[in-house]
């Protein structure tokens, strides 16, 4: 194999995150009403975001072999144009690992987790109404956040390790000639994501099982692949090669969870993996589900239904328990991806398809391309770069 | 200590034991020392923590040898053996 190996670092500390961050959010019951609550962010809040900038510091310019979390974060408010006494979002500050700075914006929306947990607090109080609508901005502050309650330092005692990403190095361009683009655009900054032929269909034949019982439940599961570095442009993408379903889920109308058994079985499956020199880089990059219910409860489709090209009204959408999940499942890594499964008024099928982007698991396009033709490419130049294995069992 | 038929009995709940905790996509994991009285829920959520995970979501902890989730509200030291690997498992679903 060639290729450098990514390092790996002992670290009994990370590099540490910027607190305080300078941003809180303020909460009102009404758009021009007072505060009605207020929080300082706090870093973890920002986990998510921080995570984002090292990608597109340092992977998304192809420095894969460094830990992403040896890169210093920074973070600034970031205000309205014509206000300039209105903060609107933040940016986050980053060096790749040549020195050249890169700078990431990110809008206040991405802060949504903490105006919900905010948002909570007031409903338990009696303040906010379960279901009630509320209205939140971010806002700058010298305040520090709480700090939460945790037992005694001297009870637990943490180790660990950070490493580089593991990934294939292949020719980008050859790919993208070969693939059908799926609601891309051009203009789009992110790194390209290609789904195989087969993975694809894989996941929606799965996911629209669920469909053929009465009543209709979710089923799901997740995509699995791996990272690609292009040797010529530099440019990391990523490869979906596998739809694994979701078994012993419980699957219900409006719902799936993995259990135990679940969550077993697909560790058991990318332990060996990854124990395999052919797949050693593969990871879990995000999940898909379907969506079997029709959009409004069932409502019937609108009056421009008979001439409309589109139908608007779908349920392939991200609820807030799919963001919640992907947000705990994928916590750090902003290359996760989701694929939802939906119905539009008129019964039809249609999907979407999400990426990280600015924070928030955002719509996204994706490039579909035959298995075989992906095999033919890749195994022109293989090449796997992985991280050192460490005693703990290894990163991924 | 218990002293039983001149058979010295540690108990399950004193003492430190090792740990290897790992979040469910691999791509982190932690070596723990941790007291073995604490109990399960704490070290979930003091693993979450330092795994920068959402403080808003409940966690669970599963060991990799029985597949089984751990007893929340029972200590470490009752229910897994020193060395023992778990995954942190957000109680969370899809919907």
């Amino acid at each position: 194999m060639s290729g450098s190996n990514p390092t790996t670092a002992e670290t009994s500390l990370s590099v540490p995150l910027p607190e305080p961050t300078g941003l809180a959010i303020e909460l009102r019951l009404s758009a021009q009403g007072p505060v009605a609550a207020r929080e300082t962010v706090a870093a973890g809040d920002l986990g998510d975001a921080f995570a984002e900038a090292r990608w597109r510091t340092g992977a998304c310019r192809g420095f894969l072999d460094t830990p992403p979390e040896e890169l210093g974060v920074k973070v600034s408010p970031s205000f309205h144009s014509d206000d300039p006494k209105r903060c609107v979002g933040f940016r986050i500050h980053s060096q790749d690992p040549s020195g050249s700075p890169c700078s990431s914006p990110f809008d206040f929306d991405c802060l949504e987790p903490v105006a919900s947990r905010m948002a909570a607090r007031l409903i338990k109080d009696g303040t906010l109404q379960a279901g009630e609508s509320y209205f939140y901005s971010i806002t700058t502050t010298n305040d520090l956040p709480k700090t939460p309650d945790e037992p005694k330092a001297s009870q637990i005692q943490f180790s660990s390790r950070s490493s580089g990403l593991s990934h294939v190095i292949c020719e980008l361009a050859p790919l993208l000639e070969q693939a059908r683009s799926v609601d891309h655009r051009e203009n789009d900054p992110r790194h390209p994501v290609i789904y195989t032929k087969e993975a694809r269909q894989s996941a929606e034949r799965i996911a629209r099982k669920g469909g053929d019982v009465r009543p209709p439940v979710e089923k799901g599961g997740v995509l699995i692949g791996y990272f690609g570095l292009c040797p010529v442009s530099r440019r990391i993408f990523v490869v979906v090669t596998d739809a694994l379903e979701a078994t012993d889920a419980a699957e219900k109308e409006f719902s799936l969870s993995f259990s135990s058994r679940t969550w077993a079985r697909i560790q058991g499956i990318m332990n060996a993996r990854r124990e395999d020199p052919l797949t050693a880089a593969h990871r879990l990059l995000g999940q898909f589900h379907s969506h079997p219910f029709l959009p409004d409860n069932g409502a019937p489709p609108c009056e421009a239904c008979a001439t409309a090209k589109v139908c608007g009204r779908n349920t392939a959408f991200l609820s807030a328990a799919d963001h919640l999940w992907c947000r705990a499942v994928f916590a750090g890594q902003p290359w996760q991806i989701g694929h939802v499964f939906g119905l539009n008024a008129r019964g039809d099928d249609t999907e979407a398809f999400f990426g990280q982007f600015r924070g928030r698991l955002r719509p996204r396009g994706y490039h579909v391309i035959s298995g075989s033709a992906l095999s033919e490419i890749t195994m022109k130049s293989p090449s796997v770069s992985l991280p050192e294995s460490d005693s703990t069992g290894g990163p991924a | 200590m218990v002293r039983k038929n001149e058979t010295i009995v540690e108990s399950a709940s004193e003492g430190t034991m090792h740990l290897v905790a790992g979040n469910v996509t691999g791509t982190q994991t932690l070596g723990v020392k941790v007291d073995r009285s604490v109990s399960v829920e704490s070290l979930a959520r003091s693993v979450a923590s330092r795994m920068a995970l959402p403080g808003n979501v409940e966690w669970a902890l599963r060991d990799e040898r029985s597949s089984a989730y751990l007893r929340d509200g029972e200590s470490i030291g009752t229910q897994l053996e020193p060395g023992a690997r778990v995954t942190l498992t957000p109680k969370t679903h899809l919907g």
